[in-house]
C-alpha cells in the first residue's frame, strides 16, 4: 500500500509562496490502476512528484508499508525509487546519448545488474514493446511513439511494483497515443504492478480502476 | 557503468567537446607559455653567463690546489682558472707601464669569447685561443705608450714573454672595467717564471666552472662546503648589474604574460564547467529518478572527469610543445634552437597543477552540484541548476585563481594587483550591468518596434548578459593591461638605449686634461657627455671594527667612487636622505652593494685614500638604473668630506664604427687614458628588449586565442534559448531584420560596458603593477576610453551576430517542434 496522508506542499516562485498541495490523503493498493485528473496547475504532477518521492512535502507524509518519505534522504528515496518504482513523462526522458538498448539497461545497471546481464533485460523489454529491431538506435532516430516506448520498456526493466505515468500520451497524436497507452495499461495488469496516471485526459482517465480529481489543490474522488 | 563508456557515450553525442578543450586550451597556454619563457630565459642568462666567462665563478684571495677542487666536482664539468694581480711590466727601450695582469689557463673562457685586433683599435677578430705559453697580449694603449710593435717582448717580473696578440675585450671583464691600468693577458702556466705571485700578493683568484645545472650546483656545494669562507661566489648581477637588471625585468614580464594566461584560462573554464552542469542537470535529474544515489552519481562524474582530464592533459601538452615549437621557429634568431631539444620537466609539471586546480576550483563546484540536483527536474523544466553565483563557488573559484597566479608568478604584489582589479571587475561589473539591463535601457523611450524588440531581449536576457560583461570585461581587462604594460614597458628601455647612445667610456682622464679631451673629441665631431670626478678608496673599518688583513670580501673592501651635489640622474634615494651641508662626513651607498657589504644606515665607513684616512657616515641607499648605460658608481662621497689629492675624471662618449680608428690618437695624446668600449653590452640589452618584445607577442597571440573562445562559450550558451525565443516571436510577427537588430544591439551594449569596465581595471591594475614590479610611472591613456570600448562593442556585436545568426533565421515551426 502506498498512503499519502495529509500532503500539504508549497512552493516558493519569485516573491511569493504559493500553496500547490492543500492536505491531500490517499491510499493506494497494491495492483490497483488509479488516474489523477486535473487541469493545468491544479498540482497533479506535484502530487505524483511527491508519491514518487522524487520531492518531499512541506508537511505531510507518503509511505510505503514501513519506509517513510519525510524521514528518509534524498538517498534513501533514490534507492527506493530504483527498487519500487517505474517512471514514464510527457517528454518521455531519454537519454539523447544513449541507444535505446543502452536507455533500457540504465535502471537495471543502478540497481546492480552487471552490464551483459543489464542488456539482456533490456533486450527482452525492448522485445515486449515490440522494438526489437531499434536497439542501436538513438532516440533522436526514433519516432515519438517508439521514444515513448523504449521509455515503457525502461520502466519496466527492474520490474518495479509502482508505475508512475505523466501525461504518457500528452505529446503524441491520438492514434499513437492509443497503442501507447493499450502497451501501458496491457503491461501494467499483465504483472500485476500499480499504475498512478496523471493526466488530463478523461477518456483515458477512465482506463483505470479509480480516478481522483484535483481542483485547486485539494483532492476529489471520482469514481 | 564504466567511465570509459559513459565518455565515448557523451563524447559522440558533442557534450564534452568544448570542456575537454577549454581544459586543453588552459594546459596548453600555461605549458607553452612557461615552456617557451623557460627556454628563452635560458637563451638570456646564457648569453649573460658569457659576462662571468662561466657559468659558476668562485673567487678566492689565494690560488686554490687544483688537487683539493678537482675531486670535488661532479659529472661533466669544465674549469678553467684566473688569476688577476697589478705589476709593471718593461718593455726594450726601458719604457716601464703599471698593468693589470689576467693569467689564464687554455680552457679560458668558459663562456663568451675574447676578441682580438690585428693593429690597436683595429677591426675586432673574435679569437678562441688564448696566449701561448711564453707569449702575451697587450691592451691597445700599451703599444703606443711603450713604443712596442708585435713580435717584440716584454719582461713581468723574471720572465720575458713575446708579445703576440692585441686584446680588445674579454666576456668577464665586468668588475675590472674601471681599472685603470691596462690589461695583459698571459698563460697560467708563466706565472712561476715570473716570480711575481708570491705567498703574501695581492691577487684575484678566480675558478671558472661550466656544465649542467645540476652538475653545477653540487660542485659548487661541495667546493663552498670545502673552502668555506676562503671563497666566494660571484654573480652577473656584480659583473654585470645592467644586464642582470634587464634580465630580471625581462622574466617578470614573462611572468605578468603567462598569469595572464592563466587567469583567462581560469575564466574559460569556469564558463564551460557551468554550461556541462546546465546541461547535465536534466540527465541527473533521470538517473535519480531511474535510483541512482548522490554517491553513485558522484562515482559516475569524477570517472567522466577522470577521462576528461586524462585526455585534456594529453592533447594540451601535445598543444604546448607544439605552440613553442611553432614559436621558437617564428623567433628563431632570438631564441637558439639546439638539435639537443630537451623538454625540462618544470612547465609540464606547471600545467598538470594547473589542470588539478582548475578542476577543483572551477569544474569540481558544478559536478558536486549535479550530485545534489533535485530529481524533480523531470517533472519541473524550470528548475535551474545554478541560480547565480553561490558564496561557495566564488570563494573556491577566487582562492583557485590565486593559487595558480601566486604558483605561477611568486609575486604576491602582482598576484594581489590582477585579482583586485578582477574583483572589482566582478562587483562593478554585476551592479552596472544590472542597472544598466534592468532598468535604463528599458527607461528609453520605445521609438519604433525593432528597438522595442531590442531593448526587450536585452532586459529578457538581463542576468546572462550580466554574467557576460563581467567575463567580457575580465578578459579584456587582461588583454589591455598586457599591452599596456608591454608598450610601456618597451618605450621606457628603447629611450635609455637610443640609438646613440654612449658607447664608449673612459677613465683615467686626467683634471688637467678634461678640456683638451673635450676638444678633441668635437674635432672630429664627437659629442662627450659630461665628465664625472672618480678615484678610488679601500675600506679599512665598519663602525668600530677595522678590517685586516684578508678580512672581508675583497671586492667590497676597494672601490671607486665619485662625489657629487646633486642626486645623479638614473639615481632614485631608497632610504634615508641625501646630503645636505652639515657637519656629518656622509657617504651614499648603492642598495644591492650595502646589502652584500652589510652595510646599515648610519653606518660609519671608514675609507683610506692614498694615504689620508676619511670616516664617513651611510646616510642613504640609492638605487641606481644600471640600463641607463651612464657612469654610475656604488659609492658617493658628499664633495666637501673630498680630501684634495689626485683626482680622475671618468667620461663617456658615442663613437661610430666608422671612426674607431681616432682611438689611436687619442691614446697618443692622453696615454694614460683608459677607453672601454662598451658596445657589446649595449647590443646585448637591445637584444633582451627585441626578445622579450616579440615573446610577448607571441603569448599575447595565445592570450587572445583564449579570449575568443571565452567569448564564443558565453554567446553559444543561450542559443538554444534565442533559437526557440525567436521562433515564437516570429510566431507573432516579429520580423528577422528586427530580430537581427535586436541581437547587434545586445551583444554591441555588452560590448561596451565590458570595454569601459575593461580598460578602467586595466588602466589600475597597470598603475599598481608599474609602481611595485618595474619601478616606473603610468599615467594613463585617456584615448583608450574611448577606442577600447568601440572596438569592443564592434568586435562583440560581429561574433554576437555570427553565432546568434541561425537563431534569427530559423523557420518557426522547427524551433517550436524541438521545444
Amino acid at each position: 500500500m502506498l498512503v499519502a496522508d495529509k500532503l500539504f506542499k508549497t512552493v516558493a516562485l519569485g516573491e511569493q509562496n504559493i500553496q500547490i498541495l492543500k492536505g491531500i490523503s490517499l491510499e493506494i493498493k497494491r495492483g490497483e490502476s488509479i488516474a489523477i485528473l486535473g487541469a493545468s496547475g491544479s498540482g497533479k504532477s506535484t502530487l505524483l512528484g511527491l508519491l514518487a518521492g522524487l520531492d518531499t512535502a512541506t508537511s505531510g507524509d507518503v509511505r510505503h508499508n514501513d519506509f517513510s518519505m519525510r524521514s528518509a534522504d534524498e538517498d534513501e528515496r533514490a534507492v527506493w525509487r530504483g527498487k519500487e518504482v517505474g517512471f514514464i513523462f510527457q517528454s518521455f526522458q531519454l537519454l539523447p546519448s544513449l541507444t535505446a538498448l543502452d536507455n533500457v539497461a540504465l535502471p537495471a545497471q543502478l540497481s546492480g545488474a552487471t552490464a551483459s546481464e543489464a542488456r539482456s533485460l533490456a533486450m527482452h523489454e525492448l522485445k515486449q514493446v515490440g522494438l526489437e529491431q531499434r536497439l542501436q538506435h538513438f532516440p533522436k532516430q526514433l519516432s515519438g511513439g517508439e521514444q515513448q516506448r523504449v521509455a515503457i520498456a525502461r520502466a519496466f526493466v527492474t520490474e518495479p511494483n509502482w508505475l508512475f505515468a505523466d501525461e504518457p500520451t500528452g505529446n503524441l497524436d491520438e492514434v499513437t497515443g492509443a497503442h501507447v497507452a493499450d502497451l501501458l495499461f496491457s503491461m501494467t495488469e499483465s504483472q500485476g504492478k500499480s499504475l498512478i496516471l496523471v493526466t488530463h485526459d478523461a477518456v483515458l482517465a477512465q482506463r483505470c480502476q479509480r480516478v481522483v480529481k484535483i481542483y485547486n489543490g485539494v483532492l476529489e474522488v471520482v469514481a | 557503468m564504466a567511465a570509459w563508456w559513459w565518455f565515448a557515450r557523451e563524447w559522440r553525442a558533442g557534450e564534452l567537446h568544448v570542456l575537454v578543450f577549454s581544459l586543453a586550451l588552459a594546459v596548453a597556454m600555461v605549458a607553452g607559455i612557461s615552456l617557451f619563457t623557460d627556454r628563452l630565459t635560458l637563451r638570456l642568462v646564457g648569453e649573460s653567463t658569457q659576462f662571468l666567462a662561466a657559468d659558476t665563478v668562485l673567487e678566492s684571495r689565494e690560488v686554490l690546489d687544483q688537487s683539493e677542487w678537482r675531486p670535488k666536482l661532479s659529472g661533466d664539468i669544465a674549469t678553467a682558472q684566473v688569476l688577476a694581480f697589478a705589476t709593471m711590466i718593461q718593455s726594450k727601450g726601458d719604457g716601464f707601464a703599471l698593468v693589470s695582469a689576467k693569467a689564464v689557463t687554455s680552457e679560458y673562457p668558459l663562456r663568451g669569447i675574447l676578441k682580438t685586433s690585428a693593429t690597436p683599435f683595429g677591426e675586432l677578430v673574435a679569437n678562441e685561443s688564448v696566449p701561448a705559453v711564453g707569449e702575451v697580449w697587450l691592451a691597445p694603449r700599451l703599444f703606443p705608450l711603450l713604443d712596442l710593435k708585435l713580435g717584440e717582448s716584454i719582461l713581468l717580473g723574471r720572465a720575458t714573454l713575446r708579445v703576440s696578440g692585441i686584446i680588445r675585450t674579454e666576456p668577464d671583464a665586468g668588475g675590472s672595467m674601471f681599472d685603470s691600468a691596462p690589461r695583459v693577458l698571459m698563460r697560467f702556466e708563466d706565472l712561476e717564471a715570473t716570480e711575481v705571485v708570491q705567498a703574501a700578493s695581492r691577487i684575484s683568484y678566480r675558478l671558472l666552472l661550466a656544465g649542467s645545472e645540476s652538475d653545477l650546483m653540487k660542485s659548487r656545494q661541495a667546493l663552498e662546503f670545502y673552502y668555506q669562507e676562503r671563497v666566494r661566489v660571484r654573480t652577473v648581477g656584480e659583473s654585470q648589474p645592467n644586464v642582470a637588471q634587464a634580465l630580471e625585468r625581462a622574466e617578470r614580464f614573462l611572468l605578468l604574460a603567462g598569469s595572464v594566461g592563466v587567469l583567462l584560462s581560469g575564466v574559460a573554464m569556469l564558463m564551460a564547467a557551468r554550461r556541462f552542469g546546465e546541461r547535465h542537470f536534466g540527465y541527473v535529474a533521470i538517473l535519480k529518478t531511474l535510483g541512482a544515489t548522490r554517491g553513485r552519481i558522484l562515482t559516475l562524474y569524477a570517472g567522466l572527469l577522470g577521462v576528461v582530464c586524462s585526455l585534456a592533459l594529453i592533447a594540451g601538452f601535445c598543444l604546448a610543445v607544439a605552440l613553442e615549437l611553432a614559436v621558437t621557429y617564428i623567433l628563431q634568431d632570438l631564441v637558439s634552437v639546439s638539435s639537443d631539444v630537451v623538454y625540462p620537466l618544470r612547465p609540464f609539471a606547471t600545467g598538470a597543477v594547473t589542470l588539478a586546480v582548475c578542476v577543483f576550483s572551477f569544474i569540481g563546484p558544478s559536478f558536486i552540484r549535479l550530485a545534489g540536483a533535485s530529481p524533480m527536474r523531470v517533472l519541473r523544466q524550470d528548475l535551474t541548476l545554478f541560480a547565480g553565483l553561490a558564496p561557495v563557488d566564488v570563494i573556491l573559484a577566487v582562492s583557485g585563481l590565486l593559487f595558480l597566479t601566486q604558483f605561477y608568478t611568486e609575486n604576491w604584489v602582482l598576484t594581489g594587483s590582477l585579482l583586485l582589479a578582477l574583483g572589482g571587475i566582478l562587483t562593478l561589473g554585476l551592479l552596472v550591468s544590472g542597472i544598466i539591463f534592468k532598468r535604463l535601457i528599458s527607461a528609453l523611450p520605445a521609438r519604433s518596434a525593432m528597438w522595442r524588440l531590442a531593448s526587450a531581449s536585452v532586459r529578457r536576457h538581463a542576468r546572462t548578459n550580466g554574467f557576460n560583461v563581467v567575463m567580457f570585461g575580465s578578459a579584456i581587462m587582461l588583454m589591455v593591461l598586457l599591452v599596456l604594460v608591454r608598450t610601456s614597458l618597451i618605450d621606457q628601455w628603447q629611450q635609455q638605449l637610443p640609438d646613440d647612445a654612449p658607447n664608449h667610456f673612459v677613465v683615467n682622464l686626467q683634471e688637467s686634461e678634461v678640456a683638451a679631451f673635450r676638444q678633441f673629441l668635437q674635432a672630429e665631431g664627437v659629442v662627450s657627455q659630461a665628465s664625472y670626478p672618480m678615484s678610488r678608496a679601500r675600506l679599512i673599518g665598519v663602525n668600530a671594527k677595522s678590517l685586516v688583513g684578508q678580512e672581508g670580501p675583497d671586492r667590497q673592501r676597494e672601490t671607486n667612487f665619485s662625489w657629487t651635489d646633486k642626486l645623479p640622474a638614473a639615481n632614485t634615494l631608497r632610504a634615508g636622505r641625501w646630503f645636505n651641508d652639515d657637519e656629518i662626513a656622509e657617504v651614499s651607498v648603492e642598495e644591492e652593494y650595502a646589502q652584500r657589504s652589510g652595510i646599515q644606515l648610519g653606518d660609519l665607513l671608514r675609507y683610506r685614500i692614498g694615504s689620508q684616512e676619511l670616516a664617513l657616515v651611510v646616510t642613504s641607499f640609492r638605487e641606481v638604473d644600471w640600463q641607463s648605460m651612464r657612469p654610475n658608481f656604488f659609492v658617493l662621497i658628499e664633495p666637501s668630506a673630498v680630501p684634495p689629492g689626485a683626482t680622475t675624471y671618468l667620461s663617456s662618449f658615442y663613437l661610430p664604427e666608422s671612426k674607431k680608428v681616432i682611438l689611436n690618437e687619442l691614446i697618443s695624446q692622453f696615454p694614460t687614458l683608459t677607453i672601454l668600449e662598451i658596445d657589446l653590452i649595449i647590443r646585448q640589452l637591445r637584444g633582451i628588449v627585441a626578445s622579450v618584445s616579440k615573446a610577448v607577442e607571441a603569448v599575447l597571440l595565445l592570450i587572445v586565442v583564449a579570449g575568443v573562445l571565452v567569448l564564443i562559450m558565453g554567446v553559444t550558451g543561450t542559443l538554444t534559448e534565442r533559437t526557440h525565443e525567436n521562433a515564437v516571436l516570429k510566431v507573432f510577427g516579429a520580423r528577422a531584420s528586427g530580430l537581427a537588430a535586436a541581437v547587434w544591439f545586445e551583444f554591441a551594449t555588452i560590448g561596451c560596458i565590458a570595454g569601459l569596465l575593461g580598460v578602467g581595471a586595466a588602466e589600475l591594475a597597470t598603475w599598481g603593477i608599474y609602481h611595485t614590479m618595474f619601478d616606473g610611472n603610468y599615467s594613463g591613456i585617456w584615448w583608450l576610453w574611448v577606442l577600447v570600448p568601440l572596438v569592443s562593442s564592434f568586435i562583440m556585436a560581429w561574433v554576437g551576430w555570427l553565432t546568434c545568426r541561425r537563431s534569427v533565421r530559423v523557420e518557426p515551426i522547427h524551433a517550436l517542434r524541438e521545444a
